[in-house]
Order: C-alpha cells, then sequence, then structure tokens
C-alpha cells in the first residue's frame, strides 16, 4: 500500500508539462576554440524576433530543456562578434535528446573606431506625482517662445486664444519658474514671451495646493506647471527681438520685443515689452475676441457687468489672420524674499491698443412665415488701454501658520467708434466709452492645526466701478425729433465676504466644513439722452436707477471617503439667502428671504495604475445676476436694445457627469470620453421683436424648462510609424431652450454642434517633417417648423524642412470651406518662415511671409432657431518680415 | 582529447551610460564590460581619484560578484553569485537607442523588476547586478518605480580602460552570510544608541532604510522598525 501511495505523490509533485524534449551541443569557433560567452535562444523561425527560452552557454557547453510542447523550432545561438547561427528541428519528437554542436564564424567586418549610440534625452519621466517632460525631446525647430513647445506635449492641452493651459484635463492653477509662483493666473505672460532656450525641463504637478499648509488636506485635484531653467552663468538673462517688413499697400510691418528674466538668491523677476502690428497679442488679455481670462472667469462675483456690449470678432480663424491691431504690452512681475519669514509679489501689467475692423452682416430671417432681411457693414476702430498691479504679502507668522496679503488695483478705458451702414440706406456713428476701475483686497489666514486638520480664514473686499457711455448720431430713438442720442449704463458694485473653513483627513476620508457670508450692494443707474438743436433731455421711458443688495450666510461640507479603488464624495451647501431690490425712481422696494439646500454626490474609482471613472450629480440654486434686474430698455448697437422683466426668483438646475480616462505616459497612449447633461427648471426666456431696423429683447422668466447635453472623446498616442503623435478630438453638444419671436408662442429650439478635430505630427530624424489639423463643424438648429444645417470644413498642413543644424523653414497652408453646401466658396491661405541660426545659437533672423495669396476676405454662416447670416470680415494683408532676435 | 581553451582577450569591450533614477535622485552611472571582467559604477567615482575603498566588479569567467555592502558605518566584502536572478521571457518590444529590444520579468530580492534586453548585443549583462539574459539590457525598472536604469548611451568596440581592484588580499563572505551579518549590525546599532546617550530612557526611536535588495523586510517596508 505505502509503495502505490508513493508513486501516485511522486507523479504528481513532477511538473504535468514534461515532454522530456532536451537539446544539447557544444559551442565553437571555426579554430575549434570553445567560445566562454554565447546565449542559445528557442524561437519559432529563424525570422521571428520574440525569443520563447534561452539559456547563457559557458564555457563551448550548453543544455537546453524545453519547457512547452513545440511541434517546430529553430535553436539561434548568438556570441560577442560572432555571426548567429541557427539550427531548426522542423518535427520535434517527445522523450528525445537532440545534440547539436556549433561551430560559430568571427564577425569579419574590422570595426575600426568606437561606435557610439547616444539617445536623446528621455523625453518623459514620471516620478511620483510629477511628469517631467526635457524641452529638447519636443523641439523640432520652430518653436520660439515656451508656449510653443508646451503645446506639444503628451497630456497637454492649450488654447490658442487665451493660452490657458490644461494637464489632463483640468485646467493649471499657474505656472512655475524654478518652483516660484511669479505669475499666479496670469500665467500666459510667461508662457507667451518665455524664449525655449532657456526652460530645461517642463514639470507638470498633480495634488497641487499653492497653500503649502494645506498639503494633503484638500481634495488634491489640483495641478500645475513649473518650468525648471537651464543653468545660467549670470543672474540675469533675456531676449530681444526686432522685425520689421511690409504689409502690402498698407505700411510698415513691425513685431518688436525683449524680456529679462532674474534669478538672484533674493529676487526672482521676469519683465516683458513688446510691441507689433501683426495681429500677435502677447498679453493675458484679449480685447480683439470675447475671451475672458481666468481671473475674469474664476472672480466673475466681485466684477461688475457692461449692458453695452463691446465690439469682439469672433470668427473661427486664428487671431494674427485677422486682427488689424497695434499693441503695446509691457509687464514686470516679481518676487522678493524680504526675510526667511516675509515674502512679497508684484505684477504690473501696461497695455494699450488700437484694433481696426470691417465686418459685414447678412442676415434672413424667417418667423411666422414672414421672412425678414436685415444688413450692417461696419467700420470699427477700437481703443483698450489697461493699467493694472497686483502687489502680495506673505508672512509665516510661525512655522505653522501663514498669514496673505493682496491687493489689486485696476484702471481700464474702451473707447471704440464705429460706422454702419444699416439696410444698405442708413449710416449710424457710434462711439462708446467704457471704463472700469477696481479695487480688491483679500486677507488670508491659514493655520495648520495638526497633522491632519488646518484651519482657514479668508477675508475678501471689492470695489468695481463701470461707467459706459455710448452715443448715436442720428439718434436711434425718435429720430425725428432727435438728431443724436447718448445712452448712459453705470454699474458700481462692492462686495465683501468673509469665511472660515477647517480641512482636514482621516485614514479613510478627506473632508472640509467652511461658514461664510457675503454682501453686495449694486448701484444701476441708465439714461438715455435725446439732444436737438434747442437743448437736451433725458427720456423718461428709459430710465432706470435701482439698488440691489444681496446678503448670504452659508454652512458648506463635503466629505471624500475613500474605499479600496473607490472614492465617493458627498457634499452640501446650506445658504440663507436676502435679496433687495430698490427702485429709486417710484421708491418700490422687492425682498425676498429664502433658504437653500445644494447638495451634490461624486463617485469616482481607480480602475488600474492608469485609468479611472468619475461621475457626479450636483443640484444648483442660485440667485440671478444682477444684469436681469433692470426693467426700463438699453441700447446696445445701432439695431439692438435689452431690457428685462425684473423677478427675484432663483435659478435651479441639476448637473450630471461622467467621465473616463486613460492616461499611460509610458506608452504615450491618452483617452478621455466625458459626458454631462445639465436640465434647468426656471429660467430667464428671451422675447424679441424683430423688424428690419431693430431688434428689442426683453429677458422675463418662466418656469420652463431647457436643458442642455454634451459629449466629449479624446485619444491621443504615438505612433511609431509616424515617430510622431497621432490625436483624434471630438465634442458634440445638444441645447434645448425656449423663446418668443415677433409674438409666436412659446416656441422650443434645438441648437447641436459637432465638431471633429484629427491632428498628427511627424518628429522623423529625417530633414522633412509634418503635421496636419482637419477639423470638420456641423451646426445644427431646429425648431418645430423649420430646420437649418451648416457644416464646414477646415485643413491646416504645414511641411518643416531642415537641411543642416542651423537652417529652418516651413510652409503651411490653411484651407477652408465654411459651408460644404457651396464648396466653390473656400479659402486657402498661404505662410512661409525661414530661420537662420547660426552657431553660437544666441543670434537667429527670422524671414517671415504670411498671407503670401493676398487673401482679402473671409467669410462664414452662422446659424440659430430663427435665421441664418452670412458673415465677412476683412484679413490682414499680406505682410513680408525680417527679424534679428538675440539671447544675452 | 584535450583541447586548449583560448581565452579571446582581444575580444570586443563595450560601455553602456544609464540614467538611474531612485530616491537618491537622479544620477549618470556607467557599466563596462569585457570577455573577462564588467564594471558598474557612478560616473563621477569613475572621474574622480577618489579611492574610498568601494568596488563593484564581477569576473565572468569564475562567475562572482565581488562588491561592498554596508550597514550604516559597517563594511562589508561580499562575493555574490553572476545573475542570480531567474527571468521569465515576455512578448513585448520596445525600441531603446534604435535597437530593437524583447522583454523579461524577474523577481529579485523582494522586488519585481522588467528588463528590455537587445538580442543584436549577445553580451548576458546589464546595469548593476542585473544581466543573464541572452542580450544586453538597455531598461530595466523596478514595477513599484523605486529605482530605474536607462540606457543613455552606449559604446561598442569600446577602447576604454576597465580597471578592476586587486582583491587578492579580501576575505569575502556570501551574500547570505552578509544578510545574516545585516541583521547582527542592525542589533548592534539599537543597543549602541541606547547606550551612548542618543536615546534617553523610556523613549522610543522608528528606524526605517530603503534599500534596492529588501534584505531585512521588516526594516525596509512598511514603518520601519520601532525600538
Amino acid at each position: 500500500m505505502p509503495k502505490n501511495y508513493l508513486i501516485v505523490l511522486a507523479f504528481l509533485v513532477t511538473p504535468i508539462f514534461n515532454y522530456g524534449q532536451k537539446i544539447t551541443g557544444q559551442i565553437k569557433n571555426q579554430y575549434g576554440e570553445k567560445i566562454t560567452s554565447a546565449s542559445v535562444k528557442i524561437k519559432d523561425s529563424a525570422a521571428a524576433f520574440n525569443v520563447n527560452q534561452f539559456v547563457i552557454a559557458r564555457n563551448g557547453v550548453f543544455e537546453i530543456e524545453l519547457k512547452k510542447l513545440y511541434k517546430r523550432l529553430v535553436v539561434e545561438v548568438s556570441a560577442n562578434q560572432y555571426y548567429s547561427s541557427f539550427f531548426s528541428i522542423d518535427n520535434v519528437q517527445n522523450e528525445k535528446l537532440y545534440v547539436h554542436d556549433f561551430t560559430l564564424t568571427r564577425d569579419s567586418v574590422v570595426k575600426l573606431q568606437d561606435i557610439v549610440i547616444r539617445s536623446k534625452k528621455l523625453p518623459v519621466q514620471v516620478k511620483g506625482d510629477t511628469v517631467k517632460y526635457n524641452v529638447s525631446s519636443y523641439r523640432d525647430g520652430t518653436e520660439r517662445k515656451i508656449q510653443d513647445v508646451i503645446k506639444k506635449l503628451p497630456g497637454i492641452e492649450v488654447n490658442e486664444k487665451t493660452g490657458e493651459i490644461k494637464f489632463k484635463g483640468k485646467s493649471v492653477e499657474t505656472v512655475k519658474l524654478d518652483g516660484d509662483d511669479l505669475f499666479a493666473s496670469n500665467y500666459m505672460i510667461g508662457t507667451k514671451n518665455i524664449n525655449v532656450d532657456v526652460v530645461e525641463q517642463v514639470q507638470a504637478i498633480e495634488h497641487y495646493n499653492e497653500n503649502p499648509l494645506l498639503k494633503g488636506l484638500d481634495n488634491g485635484d489640483k495641478v500645475a506647471l513649473n518650468l525648471t531653467l537651464k543653468k545660467m552663468k549670470t543672474d540675469y538673462s533675456g531676449s530681444g527681438e526686432v522685425g520689421f517688413g511690409l504689409k502690402d499697400k498698407s505700411g510698415l510691418s513691425a513685431d518688436v520685443s525683449t524680456d529679462l528674466l532674474g534669478i538672484a538668491k533674493k529676487i526672482k523677476s521676469y519683465s516683458t515689452l513688446s510691441y507689433n502690428n501683426v495681429g500677435v497679442n502677447n498679453s493675458p488679455f484679449d480685447y480683439f475676441s470675447y475671451n475672458p481670462n481666468i481671473d475674469q472667469l474664476r472672480e466673475t462675483m466681485y466684477f461688475a457687468k457692461k449692458l453695452i456690449g463691446e465690439y469682439y470678432v469672433d470668427f473661427d480663424l486664428e487671431e494674427d489672420r485677422t486682427n488689424n491691431n497695434n499693441s503695446i504690452f509691457g509687464s514686470y512681475n516679481a518676487v522678493f524674499k524680504l526675510h526667511p519669514k516675509l515674502t512679497s509679489k508684484i505684477n504690473l501689467y501696461y497695455l494699450k491698443d488700437r484694433l481696426l475692423s470691417q465686418q459685414s452682416e447678412f442676415t434672413r430671417i424667417k418667423i411666422n412665415g414672414e421672412e425678414i432681411l436685415t444688413s450692417d457693414i461696419s467700420r470699427i476702430k477700437k481703443f483698450p488701454e489697461q493699467y493694472r498691479s497686483d502687489i502680495e504679502l506673505k508672512w509665516s507668522t510661525s512655522t505653522t501658520s501663514l498669514l496673505e496679503y493682496k491687493f489689486r488695483i485696476r484702471d481700464e478705458s474702451i473707447s471704440t467708434m464705429s460706422n454702419v451702414l444699416q439696410n444698405d440706406s442708413k449710416s449710424f456713428s457710434t462711439r462708446l466709452h467704457s471704463k472700469d476701475n477696481l479695487l480688491k483686497q483679500s486677507l488670508l489666514f491659514t493655520k495648520r492645526l495638526t497633522d491632519k486638520k488646518a484651519l482657514q480664514i479668508t477675508l475678501n473686499q471689492s470695489f468695481n466701478n463701470v461707467p459706459q457711455t455710448y452715443s448715436l448720431d442720428p439718434a436711434v430713438y425718435d429720430p425725428d425729433i432727435y438728431l443724436e442720442n447718448s445712452q448712459y449704463s453705470h454699474f458700481r458694485k462692492s462686495v465683501a465676504d468673509v469665511q472660515a473653513a477647517v480641512l482636514g483627513n482621516t485614514k479613510t476620508a478627506k473632508y472640509s466644513y467652511s461658514i461664510g457670508a457675503n454682501t453686495e450692494k449694486i448701484r444701476f443707474a441708465s439714461d438715455l439722452l435725446g439732444v436737438t438743436a434747442r437743448g437736451n433731455n433725458f427720456i423718461d421711458s428709459f430710465r432706470n436707477s435701482t439698488i440691489y443688495r444681496k446678503y448670504n450666510f452659508y454652512q458648506a461640507a463635503n466629505i471624500s471617503l475613500k474605499y479600496r479603488s473607490w472614492r465617493f464624495t458627498p457634499s452640501f451647501v446650506a445658504t440663507y439667502i436676502l435679496q433687495n431690490l430698490q427702485n429709486n425712481l417710484n421708491t418700490s422696494q422687492q425682498e425676498v428671504k429664502r433658504f437653500t439646500i445644494e447638495p451634490g454626490f461624486s463617485a469616482g474609482i481607480r480602475l488600474n495604475r492608469f485609468s479611472g471613472i468619475l461621475g457626479g450629480v450636483k443640484y444648483s440654486s442660485k440667485p440671478f445676476g444682477e444684469e436681469y434686474l433692470y426693467d426700463a430698455p438699453i441700447f446696445t448697437s445701432s439695431r439692438f436694445s435689452i431690457k428685462n422683466v425684473v423677478d427675484l426668483k432663483l435659478q435651479r438646475a441639476v448637473f450630471y457627469s461622467i467621465n473616463y480616462f486613460h492616461n499611460d505616459f509610458s506608452r504615450m497612449l491618452q483617452v478621455d470620453l466625458g459626458s454631462n447633461y445639465r436640465q434647468n427648471k426656471g429660467n430667464y426666456f428671451s422675447e424679441l421683436h424683430i423688424n428690419r431696423y431693430t431688434t428689442t429683447t426683453s429677458f422675463l422668466y418662466l418656469p420652463d424648462a431647457n436643458s442642455g447635453f454634451g459629449g466629449n472623446m479624446l485619444i491621443e498616442k504615438y505612433s511609431s510609424l509616424l515617430q510622431g503623435t497621432i490625436r483624434l478630438k471630438s465634442n458634440y453638444s445638444l441645447s434645448r431652450y425656449k423663446n418668443i419671436v415677433n409674438n409666436s408662442g412659446l416656441r422650443e429650439n434645438s441648437v447641436q454642434i459637432l465638431s471633429s478635430e484629427f491632428f498628427f505630427k511627424t518628429a522623423y530624424d529625417s530633414q522633412i517633417n509634418f503635421e496636419n489639423i482637419i477639423t470638420l463643424k456641423t451646426l445644427k438648429a431646429h425648431n418645430d417648423i423649420t430646420e437649418y444645417l451648416n457644416t464646414g470644413i477646415k485643413d491646416m498642413f504645414k511641411i518643416i524642412y531642415k537641411p543642416a543644424k542651423d537652417l529652418l523653414g516651413w510652409v503651411a497652408t490653411d484651407f477652408f470651406i465654411p459651408n460644404m453646401k457651396s464648396k466653390k466658396r473656400n479659402y486657402v491661405f498661404l505662410d512661409a518662415l525661414i530661420k537662420f541660426s547660426p552657431n553660437n545659437k544666441k543670434t537667429s533672423f527670422l524671414l517671415r511671409a504670411k498671407n503670401i495669396l493676398n487673401t482679402k476676405t473671409f467669410q462664414l454662416y452662422d446659424i440659430n432657431d430663427y435665421s441664418t447670416a452670412t458673415l465677412s470680415t476683412t484679413i490682414l494683408p499680406r505682410y513680408f518680415m525680417i527679424s534679428i532676435s538675440r539671447n544675452f | 582529447m584535450f583541447s586548449t581553451v583560448c581565452q579571446l582577450s582581444i575580444g570586443q569591450n563595450f560601455m553602456v551610460k544609464y540614467q538611474t533614477t531612485s530616491s537618491a535622485g537622479n544620477l549618470k552611472t556607467l557599466l563596462q564590460v569585457s570577455d573577462s571582467v564588467s564594471t558598474f559604477r557612478l560616473i563621477q567615482d569613475a572621474l574622480s581619484k577618489n579611492e574610498d575603498g568601494h568596488f563593484f566588479f564581477m569576473n565572468r569567467n569564475k562567475n562572482i560578484l565581488y562588491q561592498t555592502e554596508n550597514f550604516r558605518n559597517f563594511i562589508f566584502y561580499v562575493a555574490d553569485s553572476l545573475y542570480p536572478m531567474q527571468w521569465k521571457l515576455l512578448p513585448d518590444t520596445m525600441s531603446i537607442l534604435r535597437k530593437r529590444c524583447l522583454a523579461a520579468t524577474t523577481n529579485f530580492r523582494g522586488r519585481i523588476y522588467t528588463a528590455y534586453y537587445t538580442p543584436s548585443v549577445p553580451v548576458p549583462a546589464g546595469p548593476w547586478k542585473f544581466g543573464g539574459l541572452p542580450g544586453l539590457i538597455l531598461s530595466l525598472r523596478s514595477d513599484d518605480n523605486y529605482i530605474t536604469w536607462e540606457a543613455i548611451e552606449l559604446v561598442e568596440n569600446y577602447s576604454g580602460e576597465i580597471k578592476v581592484p586587486d582583491v587578492s588580499r579580501i576575505k569575502f563572505i556570501t551574500w547570505e552570510d552578509f544578510v545574516v551579518k545585516y541583521k547582527e549590525s542592525f542589533e548592534k546599532l539599537k543597543k549602541q544608541m541606547r547606550s551612548d546617550g542618543t536615546m534617553p530612557p523610556g523613549s522610543t526611536a522608528t528606524l526605517k532604510m530603503e534599500t534596492t535588495e529588501i534584505i531585512y523586510p521588516e526594516l525596509s517596508t512598511g514603518k520601519g522598525i520601532t525600538f
């Protein structure tokens, strides 16, 4: 019995797959000498690259036991300085021992010198929270400023128009210089102007918090960039560029700029000064097309509104094709380490510009069976000017507490002169003068109570005065009586708020709890003046004079719980809101007191090292902005006027979102899929009255619903075929809303936009490389009765030719078909550049040619639920420019 | 019948520069391989004349790795076997320094590593203690990202001098003996800290020492040892 038992045991212990195939033999060279070290590989065929099994043969003898069942195989023997030798077995028998001796012949190639293979530095390294990109690995020679390289980094997106940078889909808080935050949210001053030659690495930091005392306690979803600089020989480095040329039939083209970077122990500074008239915007402020900068988006609650809109050009073209400018921009940014415990920062900005534009708009309105045709041909001159200074002091009152004081003052004035030819019959001359004075202060105190808890107390105070004066000649109101009209619109807003917050974490959760209060006082006054030969008078029906006060007391809390690879975050905000609207003209007052609760919930799961899913639901209930709280009308142009039917209701909405992401930097693959849905119950809807000469819009509150749905997809992958990047991006949005036009009933409308973009770029070591981006955009607007559809396509192609180390050139063509239904209407632009950087690399010569084919106008189609429009704009004429740039 | 074994010492030598990333930071390291020996060190060591008694080289004929190991201030001379790790081949490929590489993985002394080796350079060497694959290892990283080596320069037919010290007078211990002595040194350290006043009576200290090879798991992982 025991013997049988042992045999059974032995059988179980023996590995199941034992075919008993063994190969053995000797490895010698052609002289009969044993080869000390050789590798013996089992492969599927001689040409196969993959190795199934191997053994390292020592002293000329090898023995290899096959670990799996092979039908046929090839044994390859390789040794240093010998040609590899193969032995194939076509019908491998089980339980057989194969003996084969190899004779290797010496590799007869005589290598005369060291063969050196050097790699470029590793392009990307991931270390903990930081992704480090080596700038030299992403340059192809065409880049001048660091923003040109940041655009190319995988995982990073740059908005060409605003300079806003996103990493893994999240907007970065700031871009630091060697660890110092010089620019805060106006980082495009650095990214648009700092020379690419001074930057060594671009680092992307996750779980970023600008306040070191809060590290580890917040939700950890903020990101920032840090530029590490190359070692400088002296404390200062800078560059200067001077370019002059000729513009077709319109004089001199110029682009002059200089910047200075100073890195000393106690002072770090960056200053820039530039002038150009070729459509380039080096500043964080955009007066040409409507792109509010990050401060404006984050701090809207402190800013007063402008009801008379400024003039903006909104074409889907790069700004330097249409922006006919004459800009001066200067900025000084510095961080001073006054004392080990005290640092101060100062940012100064100055901008002055003159923008010219010529636009025409032909609109066909179809409503209630009626067709109305309008046309507006405008010539505009816009003169913005801004002075701004930000000062910040940071005092580490102890090792665990920090006191910060921030102060900002801004003075902006914009004067716009325009001439509008309306309906080919009436000519208007208008002048808009807006001023914007802002003063804002903040005091923040942070105390790290324990390793796991921190307290933060914040106080903010601001005052913003925005008076606007708009004059129209001839008058738009009662033109039979009045010669001219002047529209005044003046908002004055004061805000003060205070908040105390506790943030902390435990083993499984992160939490935050805050209480606070804020008060807003907004004074609004508007008037319409009628000018006659005998005197002026204010028109009563156009008067507004209100004081709107809003008080808020709130409590907010959220807790982020971790369970295995899941993270759940429930949250809520409970607010007591008091709104008081006082009408000074009829001494009436409306007051509403409310208590609201806004709950939210989000959940995320980390699927693996690279990917995860995040989803959330949020309910929001907020008062409407002060732009809906006046009732007498205001003229905003020679055609448009607006007013409201005032109501102090709350804006209620539910937001749903879900997002899948996959970021694998080692395989250079990034995938992002997302979807969101918004449902509003009750909103201000527009009631329009349109005729050939005027469009009056009245906003009124209705308890009806409107909704929006969006989806986005991004796939970015490194392709070894192209030795470059491929990116596919697609965005879809569906918006459902209601309006009333020319006494129709309440119309239900929807607008759908689908935009897809395919981008590829090669990075071969050869002399020629390509880059191409093709964009397809479809817009569909429809309601119960009509439907409009427009599809446009655009392709931008660039060839880069680098015949020598110091010479580079590129040629780019942009091709547009704004409306696929009329393919004959297409636009082609051609630009070129030649760059010569002689050996010392400190000086470069550039020859630029823009719009070589001298395309003069550009037209696009715009549609909405009641009209189609053809808009055209003039294009900057062809220009040539020679520039010299020098780094010092 | 005897055949004379003739060592082909005119052989081709190789040199590889690796970018090493670890908790100690980013360093450049150098591997030099000849038929009979190979050495591995930090590049600054090669350039400076600093002779502080540390060495790390392999005798390829005898299959021995000679190295100096230490626990804080105690130095040990260890003769370890050459390439003791067991490799498992993977089908992944990658291109490094324009050479096609294949992947392999191993679990070596407490960590799992993924290596990419190039069969076109059929030398079974690699960075630090790694090798034994049918090709030169150009990339090696531990899966927990503790340490990585990436080849940034490869010189075939290297003509530089490969120097190894004369260790005939030194008494070496085996790796297994070293592991035992490592733990003994830690105990000695505890006694020393208690007796020389570093630790007042009644106090506790926690020590954690992260090492690439996990020699004493409790000391290198988790929270370390509290005593």
